[in-house]
């Protein structure tokens, strides 16, 4: 019957099926099972672990490293760079500033695969064949040989150069030559787009860079500095105020693709460029020039061995209005040595020292270079210390005054030398006879070491002491100049255990100061008594003129009252005036001043009996209200012997201080004042009277002080007149008016009168038609000592000679 | 009275059957309804296996989305693609597209009639394989052969995207035969003459062919999962200690010893890149060390929470083929390690539940096939991540589901069809 099997047919089957299954293929399907669970535990958890474990490493604790990493070959950051800023003087003229100039470069990879390219083309041609007219192209070394020659040639360097940095072939910047001028870039262009191979040059390249002009050279180098080769300051303000001059460096980070191009909108940051400041300092061009152009002349006369400095402050507020030091160097090229002198020096190694075959000086050469380029770019001003000697009895005379140890009547006695407590050696004075009896005036003016060894006992070391710490002498004055050197002093406890340290500090032996520690001190001294900071930055401008930084000039403190220091004003004229300095004196102003010759301690040897000094000179002007202050110092000057001077700092040093004082004081605006004494230096402006008849002429110069003329040819009218209208001369010279006669040119000689009088030297020179203007000490035995024009020069007449006064005394001060 | 006709006993549309047409007729349709049954239950089964298709799914949607962020720029900067950034993208989803439907197709089939395929699979296999090999006068010197990234072992039609590897079907040749043939030795698999011989001389046969294609990478994984299934299946423990001696002792030789420079004289920087990739000298790194630093450098962007999806900034030019073998470089650079971990947590769950598929199949060769398939999938992801994050030395291995490769993606969507397809039979869990 069909319905006994009516089963469920699929329940049948699988019943069927697993009861059919043998033993065999049950055991099978375990073992299938179980090793498939172990599968999935390797494949399905434990190699996950691994791999996350090696995710985490590589994500997070990598992360840091492997991200730098990475968005240093993602990012490219292109430098803005901003312009430096200038460096002005207080009137604004420009003592450094910067333009753009264009560097030469290689890219010695590229113009290698290019030379291979030609050779390549070459050699192909020569295989191929030359059509009718066809040149052979170059050759890789011949395009080589174009640029060696050519580059060379333009750039005025050795063709080696450029097949050295040719050959740095795995290079792809190579600078042949950094910053060079217009011309020569221009030339290069030319040179790049127009030359023998008919094509454009492959790896000439030109970049613009920036380039430090100082259109002054060497004016105030010592202040200025100059750049490295990277332009950032190297030395000088330029260094100290790099950060200030060179402003921010703009940025622009981009991400960039393998290829090199940008990623679209993708990542990217701009930092604006910020332009540096310009920096205007308190120096005057103009006084630095007199400055420099006075220790240039003085070292020339008395051979400075250890170079000179000079610093002029404002009195008033410690701005520094010039500051030199000799050796001096071009600040366009700092590395050349500048002066002859030194110049010489080092031909002289290279003679003693012939170089080996093929290098073009010896190492000796090489090494004094070195030692010269740091001596010609040391600021003695700032950076070293010396004995000031006799100008430092100005702070000792202001100590003693403002002690009440010292007053206008006191008097001392010199008995040409003085004996210390606890020293054998007496100290002499520097007239071994002694100066006798004297007034605090005299005594100044006699500069007298027994007198102010009187002042700083009386005074008494701790207090001595004191004072010192007082007037800043034993830190750094801070003044924003680089690598200021401190003074060496005895330690407080050495100082106050015996008189012979006040004794000698007293006239300025055995302290070591820097001369602008000095300065500043003795500004205090005559200021009103107020120590200020020197200072050169006047303010920082940002790059649209507004003053970002001012300088504030207030006091540190007040160390001596303004009677003590009108006291010392008085007594610094007197020693200009009736002392030891009066070849300071400046005709027609009221000059205080002090001498200062200075032993050189430990110079003294058999053949040098006398050791070497320091000669100095402190003066300022106007002694009643001191608008400008000036210290030079000249160390080592050629012996008595050589210059046929006696060595001292009123014959070296103040003449030439006098000649910066005549030229700086009108400078300034002072006027100056005459008296009967010095009438004949009186200058009046010559005025014009061209076309008046004779007597109006003589009516008008007589107007402005002119009393004698003279005339030439016979016409009716001034027709032309020596000197020019508008010239400033003495009073005294004679005015020359043509009437109608053709104005001579006739030359004159110029005379010498070197060791005349005053009134010997005018009459010589008016004699030989020319007009003096007397400068400098007057008064019995001024001589003249020097002349601007030299005797045996042929000029026209009527020209004006400014003959400098002195007077010559053998004793030292 | 007596009759002579024999009676009828039943009639049919009124016509009366004799007993032996009655026979006949009864036969005849009980042969169509064991027909009918054997039919039906081909045809409707229990369900797909929902969480492995999940997981597929979800892998592939994750990896079309990378491969639009990892190809584009490679794709927008090349001319030969005209420039189009969605290139690989487009072919991409094409063949997933084409994949799927497959996948569908076979997950419909009775996984038993993959039995019937097995012997002419593995001989296609061997002749694909010999077919790409023989030289011939074409630009990579074979006769049929067409190249891609330097090497010439891809068969299709020259100029389309309709090539494929020859060893990607051999992969599933592999898989099928070993499967039919594991399953029908049952525990005639211990022994050395009958279970291990004939399937590791077949094994080192398909193997050496690929090897010498050459394709590293495809040999590794072919007899990578031949072994799996060796094991699976039942060989001797003995064989399995001893083939998993030679691989360590192998890959101790070559991975942490001077073996392969002194004595094979095989240039070995791969290995020396994978030691430390940041040692030597710009240039060195700029050739056999890049693409391994470059990816260090991907995925140490990445972070905690990557850079963000699409911003990857090493897909632009540094990655080579950041749209295939180093993708996942990408995806832990743009996600960083938290989406990097989720993606290897899907793959991990992926694999996790084919095994788990494959214990609870109906038959051994219903498990094996899974067991071939899910090594497969494992095997590459594993490899390829180990790559990319140089855990291992560098082998161009693509991340099942995201590196682009259209032919590759659609015949893994295919095994993922054959597993689907065993999962239906998996008997439902008793009630009771």
């Amino acid at each position: 019957m069909a319905n006994q099997s009516k089963q469920p047919p699929e329940a049948a089957v699988k019943k069927k099926k697993s009861s059919r299954l043998p033993n065999s293929a049950r055991l099978a399907k375990l073992v299938i099972q179980r090793r498939t669970l172990a599968l999935l535990l390797i494949f399905g958890v434990a190699a996950f672990l691994a791999l996350f474990a090696k995710a985490y490493d590589l994500t997070i604790r990598q992360h840091d490293q492997l991200q730098d990493s990475a968005s240093s070959q993602q990012m490219r950051s292109t430098v803005i760079s901003a312009s430096r800023g200038s460096i002005l003087d207080r009137n604004g003229v420009t003592l450094a500033v910067s333009g753009s100039a264009d560097t030469v470069f290689l890219d010695p990879r590229a113009i290698d695969n290019y030379a291979n390219e030609l050779d390549k083309k070459r050699a192909q041609k020569l295989v191929d064949g030359l059509k009718d007219g066809e040149k052979l192209p170059m050759s890789g070394q011949e395009y080589k040989d174009l640029l060696a020659g050519r580059l060379s040639e333009i750039l005025g360097i050795e063709a080696q150069t450029v097949y050295d940095n040719m050959a740095k072939t795995n290079w792809q910047y190579a600078v042949l030559v950094r910053r060079v001028e217009k011309e020569v870039s221009d030339q290069i262009r030319a040179f790049i787009v127009d030359n023998e191979t008919g094509a454009s040059l492959q790896g000439v390249h030109l970049e613009t860079d920036s380039k430090r002009y100082y259109p002054r050279s060497s004016l105030a180098s010592h202040v200025i500095g100059f750049l490295d080769g990277d332009n950032h300051g190297a030395y000088g303000l330029e260094a100290l105020y790099n950060e200030e001059l060179e402003g921010t460096t703009g940025l622009t980070v981009t991400a960039k693709e393998a290829g090199g191009s940008e990623i679209m909108f993708q990542y990217e940051q701009y930092y604006d460029a910020e332009d540096g400041h310009t920096i205007q300092t308190t120096i005057d061009s103009t006084l630095q020039y007199y400055l420099e152009r006075g220790l240039e002349d003085m070292t020339a006369e008395f051979g400075a061995k250890n170079g000179a400095c000079g610093i002029m402050l404002d009195p008033k507020t410690g701005a520094i209005l010039a500051i030199a030091s000799t050796p001096n160097y071009d600040l366009n090229s700092p590395r050349t040595i500048y002066t002859e002198r030194l110049q010489s020096q080092l031909a002289e190694a290279d003679e003693e020292n012939p170089p080996e075959d093929g290098s073009e000086h010896s190492d000796a050469y090489w090494e004094l270079m070195g030692q010269l380029q740091n001596r010609q770019w040391r600021n003695k001003a700032v950076n070293d210390t010396y004995e000031p000697g006799s100008t430092f009895k100005i702070l000792t005379l202001a100590m003693a005054l403002e002690e009440g140890v010292a007053n206008r009547n006191s008097t001392y006695y010199c008995g040409g030398s003085v004996h210390i407590t606890g020293v054998e050696e007496p100290i002499h004075c520097s007239n071994r006879n002694g100066h006798g009896s004297q007034t605090l005036k005299e005594a100044v003016g006699h500069s007298c070491n027994p007198a102010f060894i009187k002042m700083g006992l009386d005074i008494r070391s701790a207090t001595f002491y004191d004072y010192l710490d007082q007037f800043g002498l034993f830190e750094p004055t801070g003044v924003d100049l680089q690598g200021e050197g401190t003074s060496i002093v005895h330690k407080r406890e050495t100082f106050v255990s015996a008189d012979v340290y006040v004794a000698t500090y007293s006239f300025g032996q055995t302290i070591n100061v820097t001369p602008i520690q000095l300065i500043a001190a003795q500004a205090a001294c005559i200021n009103g008594g107020y120590l200020y900071q020197p200072y050169v930055v006047e303010k920082e401008l940002d790059s649209e003129g507004n003053v970002v930084k001012q300088h504030d000039s207030t006091p540190i403190r007040q160390v001596v009252s303004e009677e003590t220091s009108a006291m010392v004003r008085e007594c610094l004229e007197y020693v200009v005036s009736d002392g030891g300095g009066k070849n300071g004196q400046v005709t027609g102003y009221r000059i205080g001043g002090k001498t200062g010759t200075a032993d050189k301690t430990g110079t003294k040897t058999a053949d040098n009996p006398r050791g070497d000094v320091v000669v100095s000179f402190l003066c300022f002007a106007p002694a009643d209200d001191p608008q400008v202050i000036m210290l030079l110092t000249m160390d080592t000057p050629a012996r008595q012997e050589i210059t046929g001077v006696y060595v001292s700092g009123g014959n070296y040093v103040a003449p030439t201080a006098s000649k910066i004082m005549a030229d700086v004081l009108p400078y300034l605006g002072i006027a100056p004042q005459y008296d009967e004494d010095n009438q004949t230096a009186a200058e009046g402006t010559v005025p014009y009277v061209m076309d008046m008849s004779k007597d109006e002429a003589a009516a008008k110069l007589a107007d402005y002080g002119f009393a004698s003329y003279r005339t030439v040819g016979d016409g009716d009218t001034v027709t032309d007149q020596t000197p020019a209208g508008g010239a400033i001369v003495p009073t005294g010279a004679e005015i020359i008016l043509y009437m109608g006669a053709e104005k001579s040119g006739e030359m004159c000689t110029v005379p010498n009168v070197e060791g005349m009088t005053a009134d010997e030297a005018n009459r010589t020179l008016v004699n030989a038609g020319l007009i003096m203007k007397a400068t400098g000490a007057s008064g019995r035995g001024a001589k003249a000592i020097s002349q601007s024009l030299e005797s045996g020069s042929e000029v026209t007449a009527g020209t004006v000679v400014t003959v400098q006064m002195g007077t010559m005394s053998n004793v030292a001060d | 009275m007596a009759q002579k006709r024999p009676r009828p006993v039943k009639t049919r549309n009124g016509i009366p059957l004799t007993r032996d047409e009655y026979r006949q007729l009864k036969r005849q349709k009980e042969r169509e309804d064991r027909r009918k049954r054997q039919e039906a239950w081909e045809a409707a089964r229990g369900p797909l296996d929902l969480p492995f298709l999940l997981l597929a799914m979800m892998l592939l949607a994750i990896g079309l989305i990378m491969l639009l962020s990892a190809s584009f720029p490679a794709a927008q900067s090349s001319s030969n693609l005209k420039n189009d950034g969605l290139y690989y993208f487009k072919r991409q989803t094409a063949f997933a597209g084409l994949g799927l439907f497959a996948m569908f197709w076979v997950s419909k089939i009775n996984y038993e009639r993959f039995r019937g395929l097995a012997r002419l699979g593995i001989i296609v296999s061997f002749v694909l394989l010999i077919l790409v090999m023989i030289p011939g006068p074409n630009r990579y010197g074979r006769l049929l052969a067409l190249g891609e990234n330097g090497a010439a072992r891809w068969l299709g039609i020259p100029g389309t995207s309709l090539t494929f590897q020859p060893s990607e079907v051999a992969k599933l040749g592999v898989i099928v035969y070993f499967a039919e043939s594991i399953s029908k030795k049952r525990e005639k698999m211990k022994s050395f003459k009958e279970g291990f011989l004939p399937h590791v001389v077949l094994l080192a046969a398909i193997t050496l062919l690929t090897l010498v294609e050459p394709h590293f990478s495809g040999a590794i994984l072919i007899f990578g999962i031949g072994a799996a299934m060796m094991v699976v299946g039942g060989i001797h423990w003995g064989w399995i200690a001893a083939g998993a001696g030679s691989v360590g002792a192998a890959g101790y030789l070559v991975l942490f010893t001077d073996f392969m420079e002194k004595v094979v004289g095989y240039n070995a920087s791969r290995i020396a890149v994978w030691r430390d990739p940041f040692a030597g000298d710009l240039n060195w790194r700029r050739d056999e060390a890049w693409q391994t630093i470059q990816s260090l450098y991907a995925i140490g962007s990445g972070g905690l929470l990557g850079v963000g999806l699409g911003k990857s900034r090493q897909k632009f030019g540094y990655l080579p083929e950041a749209q295939n073998d180093y993708i996942f470089a990408v995806v832990l650079e743009e996600l960083g390690l938290v989406g990097g971990t989720l993606i290897m947590i899907l793959f991990a769950l992926l694999i996790i539940r084919g095994f788990w598929l494959a214990i609870h199949a109906r038959d051994r060769f219903g498990s094996l096939l899974i067991v071939g398939v899910t090594t497969q999938i494992a095997l590459q992801t594993f490899l390829n991540i180990a790559v990319v994050t140089n855990f291992m030395p560098s082998t161009g291995i693509s991340l099942p589901f995201f590196s682009s490769g259209g032919t590759a993606l659609a015949i893994q969507l295919v095994e993922v069809g054959i597993v689907l397809s065993v999962s239906r039979q998996i008997p439902a869990p008793k009630a009771r």
